[in-house]
């Protein structure tokens, strides 16, 4: 008895720094942030590649460039309410630096140390170059404050307890940034960057396990929508393989789907994003969806 | 006795064949797909300068739009939710029928504007702002009724 109550000590005075190492919310050094002078306009790709306003534009009205949160996200883990992002000092993100936007971007840790919930898909913002987030983060500064912070999650418990977010973080988040493939086109690794990471496709496009986690091998093959009624198609080659670079850049551009049909959905607000990308930008993307084969990208 | 059955089966059988006819389902989606060769082909090739502006194709296509708007409305029936054709991902959400009085005013407000949009269809300028008119009120019903199995 009086052993087992040793064993038992020892693993809680040995086991709670490794769980606490492994649930701690990670930064991004300030010492990544040298001089940089901001490119708004690409900041604005980011923002649209990234689709922001798709969750975080005020709710009930159209304006993407008012950002002021409230949307809710119904998903199978319980009701989820996104922030206020527009740079309103006190309710969004105008008090931030670029190192707690970017630990926000590449590590999903908030500024006060706590752990996002993966709704927000830093899952694959973390491929995101550093110097993406800093032009990204100067373009939200200069979009209108918006006062109002929206209401906090319904969670049931356990998920309501953050510090589990670290460990699914230990399974799921790997920090890596974007790998280019050398062996490819300068385009097609320009597609990979923004459809792996600001794009975020992998993470509807998906099916999950039981966690919530992307199956590698099923990464792109579809699933249940996450957030809302139907499903997400496959959108690797087993699916689309009639579909030429062409189909998939009118998509991008104008929702349109092969044989004049609307796509539906959230896919509709991505393409209100997609739309306002450089054609470059779009044909990039169509080149690397066209090698979607189901486990494509990286792997956690 | 005989006769009796028979005459049952041929009704039966009468109802089935103009019931099939009439499916709802095929019949919108296949009037949704008359709307789509003109909203994602004549008017933005012409738009995009992939084919030169022609009033009479243009005059044509709205005149299709306006005819196909009056027979739309009918075909969302009770008991069509979540219904769609082999082939098809895509149907129309279970929302519509509870909310059947503002579906039903989105689409007499798309009726509403058709002409007024095909009035302003008199050049490629004209065109421009009539297609964004007609988009709007496809975005309206798409965005918020329109589902993927």
């Amino acid at each position: 008895m009086r052993r087992l109550f040793i064993l038992i000590l020892a693993a809680i005075v040995l086991g709670g720094p490794i769980v606490l190492g492994l649930t701690a919310a990670k930064t991004v050094p300030a010492s990544l942030f040298g001089p940089h002078s901001p490119n708004l306009e690409n900041g604005r790709w980011m923002f649209f590649a990234g689709g922001c306003a798709a969750c975080h534009a005020t709710a009930g009205q159209d304006d993407p460039m008012r950002l002021g949160g409230g949307r809710e996200l119904k998903t199978k883990f319980g009701t989820f309410r996104v922030p206020n992002i527009s740079p309103h000092a006190r309710d969004g993100i105008g008090s931030w630096n670029e190192a707690q936007f970017a630990g926000a971007m590449l590590k999903g840790s908030s500024p006060d140390g706590r752990h996002y919930y993966p709704a927000f898909p830093y899952t694959s913002y973390q491929r995101m170059r550093i110097a993406d987030t800093r032009d990204l983060f100067a373009f939200l500064k200069t979009l209108p404050a918006i006062e109002g912070k929206s209401l906090g999650h319904d969670l049931p418990f356990p998920l309501s307890f953050r510090a589990g977010v670290g460990l699914w973080k230990y399974l799921y988040v790997d920090g890596k940034p974007f790998q280019p493939d050398r062996a490819k086109p300068e385009s097609w690794n320009r597609g990979a960057y923004l459809v792996e990471g600001p794009g975020h496709c992998a993470e509807c496009h998906s099916a999950r396990d039981f966690l919530g986690g992307i199956i590698s091998a099923r990464r792109y093959t579809g699933g249940p929508n996450p957030a809302g009624e139907g499903s997400v198609p496959d959108i690797t080659q087993q699916s689309l393989a009639r579909w030429n670079e062409e189909d998939f850049v009118a998509l991008l551009e104008f929702g349109a789907r092969p044989q004049h049909g609307d796509v539906a959905g959230d896919m509709r607000s991505v393409v209100r994003n997609t739309s306002q990308l450089s054609a470059d930008d779009r044909r990039a993307m169509a080149s690397y969806l066209k090698s979607l084969q189901p486990g494509s990208g990286p792997r956690n | 006795m005989f006769r009796a059955v028979l005459t049952v089966a041929v009704i039966l059988g009468v109802t089935g064949i103009v019931l099939a006819q009439v499916d709802p389902v095929a019949l919108r989606k296949e009037l949704m797909r008359a709307n789509g060769a003109h909203g994602y082909g004549t008017f933005p090739k012409m738009l995009r300068g992939q084919e030169p502006y022609d009033q009479a194709k243009v005059d044509q296509a709205f005149a299709q739009l306006i005819d196909v708007a009056k027979k739309l409305p009918p075909l969302f029936p009770a008991g069509t939710e979540g219904a769609t054709r082999p082939g098809s991902d895509y149907f129309a959400s279970p929302k519509i029928w509870q909310n059947k009085s503002d579906f039903d005013g989105r689409f007499a407000k798309y009726a509403e504007e058709l002409p007024a949009a095909k009035a302003k269809a008199t050049s490629l300028e004209g065109l421009k702002e009539a297609f964004a008119m007609v988009r709007r009120n496809c975005d309206s019903c798409h965005d918020d009724y329109m589902v993927r199995k």
